[in-house]
């Protein structure tokens, strides 16, 4: 087994065993950046001489270090963790996928870079995504397309694009990435990885380029459950920069992992299994909840009845909430002018102006905040009856490079299946269960707010019975 | 920009019910009492399209004008799904963790020196950003 293969759980054990050097797990997945990056486009940025700089410093630090304080204090000592573009990085450019911010480089860390650089993550790079987080398929990068690693005519998904093809082919052993309508489930399910959109309010949203601010949501793409537990601790928490992230303690989802309660109740919510899903995901998602049932929990179908709504909610909601984010990108402070935006920005850009707007604010913008009140409700309901909601995460098998670029609202709609839980502020967990004609398919988990340690429980569950098939 | 357009956020003035007019034609008499909550013509011309990118202070070309116009009009179309939606005394959601009044000491901290702050300015004068005109005498 090759380094850049290893989880990060896996990595942790080698290291403190002293199998291999914090250098020579970062000189791996270069290598890896280095062979397949030219093929995917997967980062934008490669900290290479900065990440093996800090390796070296690792390697004599860890001399010092009893294991003890690797597994505490330093939870990450010298995992290499790739970053979404997105995600401020002090003197590392940012460009959030977009040529407006080409020759950005913040003075500053995001609150998550500087919780996982304490926690001792080596920073290797940062990752190709559609501009702004504005996409489902990663192709509204101005850096190019990202290229999905089982089949490179499909798309890996976005918006997160580059951080799950990064983790897919060990070019790093986890990344962050933002998920504003399912921009981590989504490209997760397509690349074949475990993709964490943790509640809204978890983790916080300071220093990362915002796209709509009642709806981002920081998380991570990682190679199995337990490292998402790992990153989430890591992560998870108030933050005194940003105001919406809630004082709620931060368990120790690692060590929850496997202490599920015995009688989870799990909902099979009938609006996911719509026409438009491809027959052959909905049949692999059926087998999986068969076999949760022969493990003895119960499943019951449940209905969200708003759920059809969400989509056009969303796509008020969120553009009005980007039209007045990106109002700041002047180009006198930093960055380029506006002229620099690309097609899809534009497009979000006067959709929320449009339906911001006197006369018309009524009819859109007041009435999706109405129903966004009605589909948390659905949520709300059933979460009283259930205790998780298991639904695929995507209704199509990934897609073909440039089959719906030039029709926005297709590739809106391959978010619809992601899109409820964000507008209700609720973690979900996109987790591979196999694949359909060589191509990965993805299972979502859903659970009220704040009950990311359930939704990891679930998903442990299910990947260790995919993983004995 | 034009004042008391459709699109302004002033209060509506003669001229901004003068503007609604062609939108609404024919339906208007149909509708009910409040015709402003629904959503009714979502066709977009290329001069609505212009005035928007104005107000969003976006330059488009005359084909990315007839492109939105299109793209535009397909996706809200497309959201007249939620007039079937009956939100009679329902609350609207702005925020979903229904936190209230986060406050926090009014306490003088360290913050970015000049020089960082100014570091990707494409234009500074001292300890200042360099613009240009924006009012003229």
């Amino acid at each position: 087994m090759k380094l850049y293969q290893l989880t990060i759980s896996q990595a942790k054990e080698g290291l403190e065993k002293k199998k291999f050097s914090v250098k020579e797990l970062v000189a791996s997945c270069l290598e890896q950046i280095k062979k397949l990056n030219p093929k995917l486009n997967a980062f934008i940025t490669v900290c290479e001489k900065e990440a093996l700089k800090e390796a070296k410093e690792k390697d004599l630090e860890i001399k010092k270090l009893r294991n003890l304080e690797i597994k505490g204090k330093f939870p990450l000592f010298g995992i290499p963790i790739a970053a979404k573009d997105l995600f401020c990085t002090k003197g590392i450019k940012t460009t959030a996928g977009s040529k407006v911010l080409e020759n950005y480089i913040p003075v500053y860390d995001a609150t998550v870079i500087r919780k996982l650089k304490e926690a001792g993550a080596i920073i290797i790079g940062k990752t190709n995504c559609d501009a702004w987080a504005h996409g489902s398929s990663g192709e509204n990068s101005d850096f190019g397309p990202t290229k999905n690693p089982f089949d490179e005519t499909r798309v890996p998904g976005g918006s997160s694009s580059g951080s799950a093809v990064a983790v897919a082919t060990g070019m790093s052993l986890a990344a962050t990435g933002t998920d504003t309508g399912g921009s981590i489930r989504q490209p997760a399910a397509f690349c074949g990885v475990v993709g964490l959109k943790p509640t809204y309010g978890r983790v916080s949203r300071f220093g990362v380029v915002a796209m709509a601010s009642s709806l981002d949501c920081m998380g991570h793409f990682t190679k199995d459950v337990k490292d998402a537990a790992l990153v989430l601790k890591v992560i998870a928490g108030k933050d005194e920069k940003d105001a919406s992230s809630l004082p709620l303690p931060v368990v120790d989802y690692l060590n929850l992992l496997e202490k599920p309660s015995k009688n989870f109740k799990v909902g099979l919510p009938k609006e996911y299994f719509i026409k438009g899903l491809e027959k052959k995901i909905e049949e692999r998602i059926l087998k999986i909840v068969k076999l949760l049932e022969k493990k003895g929990i119960k499943i019951k179908e449940v209905s969200l009845p708003h759920t059809k709504y969400a989509l056009a909610t969303y796509y008020i909601i969120q553009p009005a909430e980007v039209s007045s984010n990106l109002a700041r990108y002047d180009g006198i402070r930093y960055g380029l002018p506006r002229e620099n935006f690309g097609a899809e920005a534009k497009r979000r850009i006067m959709l929320g102006t449009y339906t911001l707007s006197a006369g018309y604010y009524e009819a859109y913008y007041l009435k999706a905040m109405k129903v966004r009140t009605l589909i948390r409700k659905d949520f709300e309901n059933v979460f009283k009856e259930v205790d998780l909601l298991i639904t695929p995460v995507t209704p199509t098998l990934p897609f073909k490079l440039g089959e719906k670029v030039n029709n926005p609202l297709q590739m809106y709609l391959s978010d619809i299946l992601t899109i409820p839980a964000s507008l209700a502020g609720i973690p979900g967990l996109s987790l591979p269960v196999g694949k359909v004609d060589n191509l990965p398919v993805g299972a979502q988990i859903l659970g009220p707010q704040f009950a990311e340690e359930k939704i990891l429980q679930l998903g442990r569950i299910i990947e260790r019975e995919v993983n004995e098939k | 920009m034009k004042k008391n357009s459709k699109f302004s956020r002033l209060p509506a003035g003669p001229r901004q019910r003068r503007w609604q007019i062609p939108c609404l034609s024919g339906r208007q008499a149909n509708s009910k009492k409040n015709p402003k909550s629904k959503i009714q013509n979502s066709k977009l011309d290329e001069e609505e399209v212009g005035h928007i990118a104005k107000l969003a202070r976006l330059k488009l070309t005359r084909e990315e004008v007839k492109m939105f116009c299109f793209q535009l009009s397909e996706v809200l179309e497309y959201m007249k799904v939620l007039n079937e939606v009956e939100t009679g005394g329902v609350e609207p959601t702005a925020q979903v963790t229904d936190l209230e009044n986060v406050f926090r000491e009014d306490e003088v901290s360290p913050s970015l020196e000049p020089n960082e702050a100014l570091s990707c300015a494409p234009a500074r004068e001292g300890n200042f950003f360099k613009t240009g005109v924006v009012l003229e005498k």
